[in-house]
């Protein structure tokens, strides 16, 4: 894990709705979990969206930890990430381990059955 | 771990593979692999972890597809243990994904339902797995296991579809090991 997390920046609070993904936004994303998504996480993944270009030009192909608005860090495989997040004493949920690559369309094709 | 899958049959004919819940028909020419799944950055899988079929699948241009219902009945995990980490928009139904880690069995060479003595391969999912949830229609029949992740891993495999086999490998770091 990273000594130096990198573009750590103030941001300011993700609304729970305020944010669409692909059209979606949290409060109907929840609706279809039915489940509720963790301000933390939120927060988290909004952070990791501002961060990317930043991070994609500095860390390509690797991974990065988030847990609300701050990166706790970046490794070269998600299971060390993760190791290190729970060995700090964080629960699964209060935190994401993402990969540094670029978004690509989240939109893709299926076979009719299989 | 070099090697992953070795001489892994795909048969023209229909086959069944058994499931604690019961028997699951195979499609001809189905390439199967067996995976367990478990929640993101575990030291090890743990050994109770059951195992269940996915369909390599060529056509699938993203990581991992399988239903709530499958992850839940035959992976044995709860969907609230794998954290919601992004959406996926598949047939105009909106999908979540899910953070989990794919681990898949090393066959006995030869045999598709044998499995060799090594610990599976951890597939590190950059994005997740999508999970197709029980009250949106649409789910497939069987998990799939799609290019992205492999890609992604950086695998290698090979079909011969002269024999109907195939192999699975990590990166090659020397040419002249053969598969």
């Amino acid at each position: 894990m990273s000594d130096h997390p990198e573009n750590v920046q103030e941001s300011p609070p993700v609304s729970g709705t305020a944010m669409p993904i692909l059209g979606t936004s949290f409060a109907e994303l929840e609706r279809l979990l039915g489940e509720t998504i963790a301000p933390i996480v939120v927060q988290a993944w909004a952070a990791f969206r501002r961060d990317l270009p930043g991070l994609l030009a500095k860390h390509p192909g690797k991974w990065v930890a988030y847990s609300g608005d701050q990166q706790l860090g970046i490794g070269t495989t998600k299971t060390q990430l993760y190791q290190e997040c729970l060995r700090r004493g964080l629960a699964r949920g209060q935190f994401l381990v993402l990969s540094i690559e670029p978004e690509m369309p989240q939109e893709i094709d299926l076979p009719l059955d299989v | 771990m070099p090697r992953i899958l070795r001489k892994l049959p795909f048969p023209a004919q229909p086959t069944t593979v058994h499931l604690p819940q019961g028997p699951v028909s195979i499609k001809p020419n189905q390439i199967i692999l067996w995976v367990s799944i478990t929640p993101s950055g575990l030291a090890n899988l743990p050994g109770n972890a059951p195992r269940l079929p996915a369909v390599l699948d060529t056509g699938f241009n993203n990581t991992f597809l399988i239903t709530e219902q499958q992850l839940v009945e035959w992976a044995g995990v709860p969907t609230q243990e794998l954290p919601w980490i992004d959406t996926l928009k598949v047939e105009g139904q909106t999908l979540p994904l899910r953070d989990a880690d794919v681990w898949i069995h090393l066959n006995r060479p030869g045999f598709r339902d044998q499995f060799a003595p090594q610990p599976p391969f951890r597939l590190e999912l950059r994005g997740g797995v999508a999970v197709w949830p029980t009250g949106v229609p649409g789910g497939r029949r069987l998990p799939l296991l799609g290019i992205l992740a492999l890609r992604r891993a950086g695998l290698q495999v090979a079909i011969d579809f002269h024999t109907g086999y195939l192999w699975m490998r990590t990166h090659r770091r020397f040419w002249w090991f053969g598969w």
